[in-house]
C-alpha cells in the first residue's frame, strides 16, 4: 500500500496542502507546533478511518470551517485508487474512486496503517486496560471472528456481573460456566496470537536495535492455572465465588488479563530505559507488520511520529538501517532534518505549510 | 393538511407495529380508508377474535384457539421427544419444515439477570412438571445460539440431565445449499470445531 499524493483543505492548521509522496521513506521534520503530527494524522485517517489522538471530528476541522476535506491517490496491488473524505463535526463521508464507501471494516483491511507515537511508547508503562485495548484491536483486524468473541465474553460477563450486584449466590454457577466457556475460548485465542508475534520480536529487535538480548512478550492470565479449560476455570471463578459475592462485581478473567514484555529475564516496568520502551514499542509492531503480511499480504503504510527523540545516534543509524530494507512506505516525522540516510522524499513543515 | 383526528389515531395504532414508520403508518391507514364497511367491520373483527381466541397452551405455551393445543392433543406426534424453544414463533420454521414429529415448550424467553429475567420468570417450573408427568425421553434444547440463549440451554441441562435419558442441542454450522464465499467468519469457525467423521 502506497499514498501517492495527498490534497488536505481545512484539515487541523493546514489551509491547503498539496504535496507528493516517495513509496519509500518519507522524512516530515519542521519545529515544533508546526503541523507535521497533523500530516500523519491525516495519513493515519486515509488508511484507518479514524484519527489516533482524537474521536471528535470537530478537532479535525481547521477552526472557524465547517467541514475538513482529505484527498489521495493509493496504489494497492498496481491499482490506482482515488479516496475523498469529507469531514464535518457531524459525520464523515468516504468516496473510494468516486463511489460512496461504507464497509469500514473491507476499508480497513485494504488500506491498514500501523503507527508509533510519543502515547504509545507508554503502553507498557500504562494501565493493563490500554494494553488490553491494544492487543484486542490488533488481533480483531487479523482475525475477524476475534471480535465476536470479545463481544460474546463482554455480554456474559455484564451478565454474571448483574447476579453478583443482584447478590443472587444461587444462580452465580451458571454465569460462571458461561464465563469459563467464553473465558477458555478467548484465553487461547490470546495465547496462540502472543505466539505468533514472539516467533519475530526476537529477531525484529536484534535487527533493530544491534543488542542481542532476546525480546518476549509475555502472557499474564488473570486465572492462572496449567490448563484453561473451561472446567479448570469455572473451578478457578467457583472457589472465588465468596470474595466476588463481598465485591458486588467480577474479579477475575479475561477482561482483568495483562501483557509485558521481557529482555531476557527483565520484565518492562520495573527494569526498562526510556529508550528501550520505544525500541521494543517499535519491535512489537514490526512484528504486527509481518503478520499482517502474512495475513493479508498487505505492507500497511508505517507512520513514526517523533520517533527518534531519546534515542541515541547509533541506535538511530540501526533503525534507518533496518527501514530501508522495509518494503512499506515509511512516514517519519522530526524536528530535524535527516542525518543518516537518504530518505526517499523530505518535507519540512512550517506553520501549515511545505517550505 | 391537518389530518382528522379518527384518521390520526389510525395511523398512531399502525405506527406502533414494529418496523412500520410513519410512512408506512399513513399508507396502511389510507388503504383502510378504502374499505367497505363490511371490509372495515371484518378486519376490526380479526384483531378483537385473536385477542379473544388465542391463548397460549396450557401445556406447551405455543399460541392455540383450542387448548391443549393441535400439537400437544394430535395422537400422531412423538411423545417422548421434548423441543424446548424460548418463543412461540420459534416452532414455526420447525414446522413448517416437517422434520420434528415431537412435543414442544415454549419458555417465553431466555435467562438474563441484566434483565431481572430468570429461572421463574420462563415457564421452568411447567416443563418440570411435564417432564415428571410425561413419558419424555430426550430433551431437545432449542434455544438461540446467542450468549442467553446458551446459558439457559446451560441451565436446563443441570436442571433435568437426570430426569431425562438424553438431552440434546440443536447444531450450528453451515447453511445447507448455501457458497461458502458467503458464510461469515464466526459460522465458518462453528462450522469447523464442530466438524464429523464423514
Amino acid at each position: 500500500m502506497v499514498i501517492q499524493s495527498l490534497d488536505l483543505r481545512h484539515f487541523r492548521n493546514y489551509t491547503h496542502l498539496q504535496t507528493e509522496f516517495s513509496p519509500e521513506t518519507n522524512w516530515i521534520f519542521g519545529k515544533n507546533g508546526q503541523g507535521k503530527t497533523n500530516l500523519v494524522e491525516a495519513i493515519y485517517y486515509i488508511c484507518n478511518l479514524e484519527s489516533f489522538r482524537t474521536r471528535k471530528n470537530h478537532h479535525l476541522l481547521q477552526s472557524g470551517h465547517p467541514q475538513a476535506l482529505i484527498q489521495a491517490e493509493l496504489k494497492r496491488s498496481d491499482v490506482l485508487h482515488q479516496i475523498r473524505i469529507q469531514i464535518t463535526s457531524r459525520g464523515r463521508q468516504v468516496r473510494l474512486d468516486h463511489s460512496a464507501y461504507n464497509k469500514v471494516s473491507d476499508y480497513i483491511l485494504s488500506f491498514l496503517a500501523l503507527t508509533f507515537t510519543p502515547e504509545e511508547v507508554v503502553l507498557f508503562r500504562g494501565s493493563p486496560q490500554e494494553r488490553r485495548r491494544f492487543f484486542n484491536r490488533m488481533q480483531a483486524i487479523l482475525e475477524p471472528s476475534y471480535f465476536r468473541i470479545l463481544q460474546d465474553y463482554a455480554k456474559a460477563l455484564s451478565q454474571k456481573n448483574a447476579v453478583l450486584k443482584q447478590q443472587q449466590r444461587e444462580k452465580l454457577p451458571l454465569w460462571n460456566q458461561m464465563l469459563a466457556r467464553h473465558a477458555s475460548i478467548m484465553s487461547e485465542k490470546r495465547r496462540s496470537f502472543i505466539e505468533s508475534l514472539n516467533l519475530h520480536l526476537a529477531e525484529l529487535f536484534q535487527a533493530i536495535s544491534g543488542r542481542t538480548e532476546c525480546l518476549q512478550l509475555e502472557f499474564q492470565p488473570s486465572i492462572s492455572i496449567p490448563e484453561e479449560t473451561e472446567e479448570g476455570i469455572f473451578q478457578v471463578l467457583e472457589s472465588a465465588a465468596e470474595k466476588e459475592m463481598r465485591a458486588g462485581h467480577s474479579l477475575m478473567g479475561p477482561h482483568r488479563d495483562d501483557f509485558r514484555l521481557m529482555l531476557d529475564h527483565r520484565p518492562d516496568r520495573e527494569f526498562f530505559s526510556q529508550g528501550e520502551f520505544r525500541i521494543t514499542n517499535l519491535a512489537l509492531k514490526m512484528a504486527l507488520n509481518q503478520l499482517l503480511f502474512q495475513s493479508f499480504k498487505i505492507y500497511p503504510v508505517l507512520i513514526f511520529d517523533d520517533l527518534f527523540s531519546e534515542l541515541d545516534p547509533s541506535m538511530k543509524s540501526h533503525i534507518m538501517d533496518f527501514f530501508s530494507q522495509l518494503k512499506n512506505q515509511v512516514f517519519i516525522t522530526s524536528t530535524v532534518p535527516p542525518e543518516y540516510v537518504k530518505p526517499g522524499n523530505t518535507l519540512q513543515i512550517s506553520q501549515g505549510t511545505t517550505v | 393538511m391537518q389530518i382528522p383526528a379518527s384518521l390520526e389515531r389510525l395511523v398512531e395504532e399502525f405506527s406502533r407495529f414494529p418496523g412500520i414508520g410513519r410512512k408506512t403508518a399513513q399508507r396502511l391507514a389510507f388503504r383502510v380508508l378504502s374499505y367497505s364497511p363490511d371490509e372495515a367491520r371484518n378486519f376490526a373483527e380479526a384483531i378483537v377474535r385473536v385477542k379473544e381466541q388465542i391463548r397460549p397452551c396450557s401445556s406447551c405455551f405455543v399460541f392455540t384457539d383450542n387448548d391443549p393445543c393441535n400439537i400437544c392433543s394430535s395422537n400422531s406426534r412423538e411423545r417422548t421427544q421434548l423441543c424446548v424453544v424460548e418463543q412461540a414463533n420459534n416452532i414455526l420454521p420447525i414446522e413448517k419444515s416437517g422434520i420434528f414429529h415431537g412435543l414442544y415448550h415454549v419458555l417465553n424467553g431466555s435467562i438474563s439477570p441484566l434483565d431481572g429475567i430468570g429461572p421463574e420468570q420462563l415457564t421452568v417450573a411447567q416443563l418440570k412438571q411435564r417432564i415428571q408427568n410425561e413419558q419424555i425421553e430426550e430433551l431437545i434444547l432449542a434455544t438461540n445460539p446467542t450468549v442467553q440463549g446458551e446459558a439457559t440451554a446451560l441451565f436446563l441441562q443441570h436442571e433435568f440431565e437426570n430426569q431425562v435419558t438424553r438431552i440434546t442441542r440443536l447444531a450450528r454450522g453451515l447453511p445447507a445449499g448455501g457458497d461458502l464465499d458467503y458464510v461469515d467468519d464466526v459460522t465458518l469457525s462453528e462450522a469447523f470445531s464442530g466438524r464429523q467423521p464423514f
